[in-house]
């Protein structure tokens, strides 16, 4: 049974001729693989798309308008007026979490969001654009005060509650994505070690379970992580709100 | 005494049990209230139903991470042989992931149900009030992603524990995110249920009550947010001496301290914000005066808190 999720992976340490050593440096190889599956099936998706837009009268051209659509709908609801940078950024993020959680449907290959570093790295780019903004509408001084409020004292606590809620959206994916990783992996090793699973195999469970935690629970999780970092972001740069 | 296994099949046992018996409480009471909401608006069938479905699949995430926590305990592959209080220790993750996920998994039903009346009384803006319920439920999950996160790291210093004191320290951080889970996770789930509540009374204050609910939110987050911190330092503290059983006890009523004290302020902190949300349903008009008098009262309602964070450093500090 290969569940030594938090145990040593596989890493290659690609800075070594640099005089890097630390496993702070290190990549994880089976997430660095995943990644770059992930990467390439959004690219043939891209290309996939852009046949049948140009093709009158598909279904798949209207579903994809359709699909884009509601998203800018979304998002300019959200933000109350319909800004392209955000719109662009927060469609990246979701069809990215998306394709990295659908993954696990695919033999041999590994959600990347299983990896806590992904799903770090995830949120503290949502985080970044959104202190980034917030910079930007307020200006820097009004943010800088924001953290000395109500008193003086409570700056430390301000700091770590503003790193909490990175740990907070990235653990949310990466917690929700383990489990799901967790039980289809028992699954399939259950089914692959007796005869009465090769038997179930065949009834079509194992397609069950990996488009409920795949795609289901992985849209789910892609649609929450989008829609609270744009409704981050309709807070940080609405001015008359509340602050932070 | 019994053998040290004993406590160790306990811990996982229990986790997946809790976790799942209040999964099943949460999802009956939601789909109770979906059938009530089908009743009364039986045309608005295929709004209520899909908001039915996505309020059960969050209300799921209690017992898939209390499984996956389970397995990860139980996994006869990577077990590590340990020391007799090594496994007294794990008894901090069924604290740790045990209350938080029982208390989650009832109480993340509140927004499900108050959004499925919602939709009944309002089908044509079912969307919205579909977004309002999946952010605040998630949002309603940091407690219990916490305390798989305590839990995790306890997990790793398992195989270092080997007194007593060390055994305590640990069992000490999975109470401290455990038990301080408990007052914050009711206290969101109220403002999550009357958020949903009174986007179905009056749709025209959507736009002022979602900013005004995930701000309130986020205050009410931060007695945990103090909880996490007394966690993560006593699991980054060495006990001084570990042939004394009086330092594990320091370390067990300096969790127990903050733990017990962010019940009450995260409870109470959440009503004050459930009132307002009402409120600024009724009167949308006076929404930034209920917006500065509710967190004043919210900020005032945590200072007990800060009192019980700065006891618990010092009995840390001082053991």
């Amino acid at each position: 049974m290969n569940l030594n999720i938090l145990h040593v992976k596989k890493t290659w340490s690609l800075f070594k001729p640099l005089g890097l050593v630390h496993p702070f440096f290190n990549v994880t190889a089976e997430t660095f693989i995943a990644t770059a599956v992930v990467l390439g099936t959004i690219v043939l998706l891209t290309l996939v798309c852009r046949y049948f837009l140009n093709k009158k009268d598909s279904v798949v051209r209207f579903c994809l308008i359709e699909a884009v659509t509601s998203l800018m709908n979304m998002c300019k609801q959200t933000l109350d007026h319909f800004s392209y940078n955000h719109f662009s950024f927060v469609a990246s993020l979701f069809i990215f979490i998306f394709v990295c959680n659908a993954m696990s449907v695919i033999p041999y290959v590994e959600e990347p969001t299983v990896d806590v570093n992904t799903a770090l790295a995830l949120g503290l780019m949502s985080f970044l654009y959104r202190e980034f903004y917030t910079v930007k509408t307020v200006g820097i001084w009004t943010y800088i005060k924001g953290y000395f409020q109500p008193v003086f004292i409570m700056m430390p606590l301000n700091i770590i509650g503003k790193l909490s809620s990175i740990l907070s959206i990235s653990f949310r994916l990466f917690g929700n994505i383990l489990g799901g990783s967790v039980i289809s992996n028992i699954y399939t090793n259950t089914v692959s070690s007796s005869i009465v699973g090769a038997v179930i195999n065949f009834s079509g469970m194992g397609l069950v379970i990996a488009g409920f935690f795949g795609i289901f629970e992985g849209f789910v999780q892609a649609f929450i992580f989008s829609v609270l970092t744009l409704t981050y972001i309709g807070i940080a740069t609405n001015k008359d709100g509340g602050g932070h | 005494m019994f053998d040290t296994y004993l406590y160790h099949f306990i811990t996982i046992a229990v986790i997946v049990g809790v976790t799942s018996i209040s999964v099943g409480i949460g999802e009956g009471l939601t789909g109770v209230a979906a059938l009530q909401a089908l009743i009364t608006q039986p045309r608005a069938r295929l709004e209520i139903s899909k908001t039915f479905l996505l309020g059960m699949a969050l209300i799921e995430t209690a017992g898939v991470l209390g499984l996956t926590m389970s397995i990860l305990l139980f996994n006869p592959s990577a077990r590590v042989p340990l020391s007799e209080y090594g496994y007294y220790a794990e008894l901090g993750i069924l604290f740790a992931v045990g209350i938080s996920g029982m208390v989650l998994g009832i109480v993340s039903s509140y927004p499900a149900r108050a959004a499925c009346h919602a939709v009944a009384r309002q089908p044509f803006f079912a969307q919205k009030i579909q977004i309002m319920m999946l952010l605040t439920q998630s949002i309603m999950q940091t407690p219990l992603i916490f305390a798989f996160m305590i839990s995790i790291l306890i997990k790793m210093q398992l195989v270092t524990s080997m007194h007593a004191a060390d055994a305590m320290r640990l069992i000490a951080a999975g109470l401290c995110i455990g038990v301080g889970s408990i007052g914050p996770t009711i206290g969101l789930a109220l403002i999550a249920q009357q958020a949903c509540t009174s986007l179905g009374m009056n749709k025209y204050a959507y736009n002022t009550l979602l900013p005004f609910t995930l701000i309130s939110q986020a205050i009410v987050e931060s007695p945990l947010v103090f909880s996490l911190i007394v966690s993560l330092s006593i699991l980054f503290t060495k006990v001084a001496d570990p042939s004394l059983l009086i330092s594990g006890i320091a370390f067990l009523s300096a969790g127990l301290c903050m733990g017990v004290g962010t019940g009450m302020p995260g409870i109470s902190s959440g009503k004050t914000a459930a009132q307002a949300c009402a409120s600024i349903a009724y009167n949308p008009t006076a929404s930034s005066t209920i917006f500065k008098v509710s967190l004043i009262s919210q900020v005032l309602l945590e200072t007990g808190s800060i009192y019980a964070l700065l006891v618990s450093f010092i009995i840390i500090l001082m053991q």
